[in-house]
C-alpha cells in the first residue's frame, strides 16, 4: 500500500511542480509520467495504448488471496474510442465508477444506435442505464455508470467490461479498464490483548439527573392540582346546578312541606317560582306558549301543565281548591326528571 | 239570581256592541276591545294615534251602538272654556241670544263626549273638561247641568308639539286608559280600507251598526252591579300591590331597561285613583269573559292602558316616555311573579 501513497504523493508533488515551473516529468524515476497525469485527473487513454499501464502495474503487488484473478479481457472489435477513465484505485463496495466515450468514430460524430444494456456484468459489476451527455463543445459523449456490488476480502485487481457500441457510423470499441477495489475491513483484527474483533460496549457516563427529577416532580404536582382543582369545580359546579334548578329546587322546597301535603299553596307557589325561572318571566296561562318556546323539552308534559294553572287559578283566584288537584309531589318530580335530563 | 241573570244579558249586550262597532271598523280590535271595558267601567278615554286611522269613526259607531247622543269639539289655541258652555249670536230679528254650548246642548242625553286635540286647548279649557269628566256635572246659567252618562273620549296630537299645551300628569290620571291607536299592520286590512268603498263612506259605514243596544240609562247602574258581582281573592290583591310597588320601584322587583338607570327613572309611581281605575277595568274584562272572580290575565290585559301614562318619570327620561313606558310595563308584566 505503501509505494501507491508514495507515488500518488509524489505525483500529485510533481504536478504541482510542473503547473508552475514546467518541471521535467523525468524528475520522478519511479513512476511515468503519463501514468502520475492519469491518476490525479480522469484519465483519458486512446484504444490505441495498450489496457495495461502504470494502475496495472501499481495493482500487481497487492496479494491475490481469495479473489480469482481477472480474466484477460477480450479486446473490442470496434474502431477505437476515445474514453474518459474513472480513477484507477482505491474503490471499495458501492463505489460508482463512471466512463465517458465520446461519440466520434475518426473525430466525426457518430449516433448511437443501441444503447448497452444496464443489468448485472460479472460478481463484481452492476451497469447503469447509460445516458448521453452534450459537453461544451458540442460533443456527445456516453456516459456508461458500473458500480461495485461486491466486497472483496483483500486488494483486488478488477476490470471494466471491454464494449462494442453500435452507432450509426458502426461499431465503436471501448477497451477493457483494469481497476483496484479493497475490502471494508481487514480480514483479521489483530487478537492480541484487547484488539478483538469485536470492542465492548462502552458504559455511558451517568449524568446528574437530580435537577431535572425535581423539576418534573415540581411541575408534574403542579399539573395534577390544577386538574384536580378544575375537576372539583366543575364538580362542584355541577351539585351546584343540581341544588339550584328550578325544579330540583321546587322539588326539595316540597319535600320541606313534610306534612302539610300538597293542599298548602307554598307547595303551588312553589312551582309557580320554578316554572317562572324556567321561562324567565312570571308565567299566567295566557303567557304560557312562552314556557314552550323557551323550554320545548316540557312540550310532553303541556297538558298537565296547562292543567296545574288552570287549578292553581281556581285555587287562588277563583272558586278554591279543585277535587281532582294534581299531585304535586309526582309533577314537581317529572318536571325535575326531564331538567336534569335535559341539561345532562 | 234575578241579578245574575241580568248582569248575563248586559254581557251578550256588552259583547254585542263590540260586534257591531267591528263592522265599521277593522284593524282595531284590540281598540275596540278596551273602549268598551272602559264603557262599562264609566271610564273616560284618551286616545293617542296616527293621523285618519278612525279615531271619530270608532266613536261614531260606539256612539251609535250604546244609543244616546255624540257630540265632539274641537280643540284650538283660541277656544275659551265658555265655548263649550254656551254661545251667542244675533238672531234674525236683531237680538242677542244666548245658547248652550255643546257641553249643556244635550242635557242627560249626552253619552259620548269627543274632545278632538286636547292638547291644542287651553289649560282653562282642560281644567273645565276635567272637571267635568271627574263629577259630570258643570256650573252655568247660576245653576248646575249633570251629564250623568257622559264618556268623554279626548285625542291628543302626537304629531304636532307647536301651539300646543301638553296635558297636565293630573289630567292624564284622570283618563282610565290612554289608548293608542295605530295604523294596522295586517296587509289584508289595510288593502280593504283603502280598495274596499264600504270604508270610503263614513256616514253609511256608521248606519250599518245596529243603534239602541244597550239602555243607556242604566249603564251607570249595571256599572256598579258588575263591580259588586266581580270578586278578588286574596292572592290577586296581593299581585296588585305588586303591581303598583313594582310602578314605584322598579328596582325592587329586578325591572330593567336597556339604556335606563332604574334608581333615577320613576318620579312617582301610580296613584291610588288610578289603581282603582285599573282595578275597575280589571273586573269589567272578568265579566266580560264570563267569570266572577279577578285573575292575574284580566290585569295584565288592561295594565298597559292604565298605567304606562300614570308612572311619571324624571325629567331626562320623560323626553323618551312613549319607548320607556312601553318597555317598563312589559317588563313589570314580566317580572311581578303570582300567585305569591
Amino acid at each position: 500500500m505503501t509505494p501507491l501513497i508514495r507515488a500518488s504523493l509524489i505525483a500529485s508533488l510533481l504536478l504541482v511542480q510542473g503547473a508552475f515551473a514546467q518541471t521535467p516529468a523525468a524528475a520522478a524515476p519511479e513512476a511515468p509520467a503519463a501514468s502520475t497525469e492519469g491518476n490525479a485527473a480522469p484519465q483519458e487513454t486512446a484504444a490505441t495504448e495498450t489496457p495495461g499501464n502504470g494502475a496495472d502495474a501499481i495493482a500487481t503487488p497487492a496479494p491475490e488471496a481469495t479473489a480469482p484473478a481477472p480474466a484477460p479481457a477480450p479486446q473490442p472489435q470496434g474502431a477505437p474510442a476515445r474514453v474518459e477513465q474513472p480513477r484507477a484505485f482505491g474503490h471499495t463496495l458501492g463505489d460508482v465508477l463512471t466512463q465517458r466515450v465520446l461519440l466520434a468514430i475518426d473525430g466525426k460524430p457518430v449516433e448511437l444506435t443501441k444503447p448497452p444494456a444496464p443489468g448485472r456484468v460479472g460478481v463484481w459489476l452492476e451497469r447503469r442505464p447509460t445516458r448521453v451527455e452534450r459537453d461544451a463543445d458540442g460533443r456527445h459523449w456516453l456516459v456508461i455508470e458500473h458500480q461495485l456490488i461486491n466486497a472483496p476480502q483483500a486488494l483486488t485487481a478488477l476490470t471494466l467490461p471491454a464494449l462494442d457500441l453500435q452507432t450509426s457510423g458502426g461499431l465503436l470499441g471501448v477497451a477493457a479498464w483494469p481497476f483496484s477495489a479493497a475490502p471494508l475491513t481487514p480480514r483479521n483484527a489483530f487478537g492480541e490483548g484487547a484488539l478483538d474483533a469485536l470492542q465492548p460496549d462502552r458504559a455511558a457516563p451517568a449524568v446528574d439527573t437530580t435537577a431535572i427529577r425535581q423539576q418534573i416532580a415540581l411541575w408534574g404536582g403542579l399539573c395534577v392540582a390544577t386538574l384536580l382543582a378544575w375537576g372539583g369545580w366543575l364538580a362542584w359546579r355541577s351539585w351546584r346546578a343540581g341544588r339550584s334548578q328550578p325544579f330540583a329546587r321546587a322539588l326539595r322546597d316540597l319535600k320541606g312541606l313534610r306534612g302539610r301535603g300538597d293542599d298548602a299553596p307554598e307547595a303551588w307557589q312553589a312551582l309557580h317560582r320554578a316554572f317562572d325561572r324556567t321561562a324567565g318571566r312570571s308565567l299566567q296561562p295566557a303567557s304560557l306558549p312562552r314556557l314552550f318556546e323557551r323550554a320545548p323539552q316540557y312540550a310532553p308534559l303541556r297538558a298537565d301543565i296547562e292543567r296545574f294553572y288552570a287549578q292553581s287559578a281556581a285555587l287562588f283566584f277563583g272558586e278554591g281548591r279543585p277535587a281532582d288537584a294534581l299531585p304535586l309531589r309526582s309533577f314537581a318530580r317529572r318536571l325535575r326528571d326531564i331538567e336534569r335530563r335535559h341539561e345532562a | 239570581m234575578n241579578r245574575e241573570e241580568h248582569l248575563q244579558d248586559w254581557r251578550d249586550a256588552a259583547l254585542r256592541v263590540e260586534t257591531e262597532v267591528r263592522k265599521a271598523v277593522i284593524g282595531q280590535d284590540s281598540v275596540v276591545r278596551l273602549i268598551n271595558v272602559a264603557l262599562f267601567a264609566r271610564g273616560h278615554v284618551l286616545l293617542e294615534g296616527d293621523v285618519g286611522v278612525g279615531k271619530t269613526t270608532v266613536l261614531r259607531a260606539f256612539a251609535r251602538a250604546i244609543g244616546g247622543d255624540f257630540e265632539r269639539v274641537e280643540g284650538t289655541v283660541d277656544l275659551m272654556p265658555n265655548d263649550l258652555v254656551y254661545h251667542t249670536y244675533v238672531d234674525a230679528d236683531g237680538k242677542p241670544r244666548i245658547e248652550p254650548g255643546p257641553l249643556l246642548r244635550h242635557g242627560e242625553r249626552l253619552t259620548t263626549f269627543f274632545f278632538n286635540e286636547i292638547n291644542r286647548a287651553r289649560p282653562q279649557v282642560q281644567s273645565l273638561l276635567l272637571r267635568a269628566m271627574a263629577e259630570r256635572t258643570v256650573s252655568a246659567f247660576n245653576r248646575e247641568y249633570s251629564f250623568p252618562h257622559m264618556t268623554v273620549f279626548a285625542d291628543r296630537n302626537k304629531v304636532e308639539k307647536e301651539e300646543t299645551f301638553e296635558l297636565a300628569s293630573a289630567a292624564r290620571d284622570r283618563f282610565m286608559f290612554e289608548l293608542r291607536m295605530e295604523t294596522p299592520r295586517d296587509p289584508a286590512v289595510r288593502r280593504a280600507l283603502v280598495f274596499d268603498t264600504a270604508f270610503h263612506d263614513v256616514d253609511a259605514l256608521i248606519d250599518q251598526v245596529a243603534p239602541g243596544i244597550l239602555d243607556w240609562q242604566s249603564l251607570n247602574s249595571m256599572a256598579a252591579a258588575i263591580q259588586r258581582s266581580v270578586v278578588a281573592s286574596e292572592a290577586l290583591e296581593r299581585y296588585v300591590m305588586d303591581l303598583w310597588d313594582a310602578s314605584q320601584n322598579p328596582a325592587a322587583f329586578d325591572v330593567r331597561i336597556d339604556g335606563v338607570d332604574m334608581k333615577k327613572l320613576i318620579l312617582a309611581g301610580a296613584s291610588p285613583r288610578g289603581m282603582s281605575a285599573m282595578l275597575r277595568a280589571a273586573r269589567v274584562v272578568a265579566w266580560m269573559d264570563g267569570r266572577t272572580h279577578l285573575v292575574p290575565d284580566d290585569v295584565q290585559a288592561i295594565l298597559p292602558s292604565t298605567l304606562g301614562h300614570r308612572v311619571f318619570f324624571t325629567p331626562v327620561y320623560e323626553m323618551r316616555r312613549a319607548q320607556i313606558a312601553d318597555a317598563l310595563v312589559a317588563q313589570i308584566i314580566e317580572k311581578v311573579a303570582t300567585p305569591r
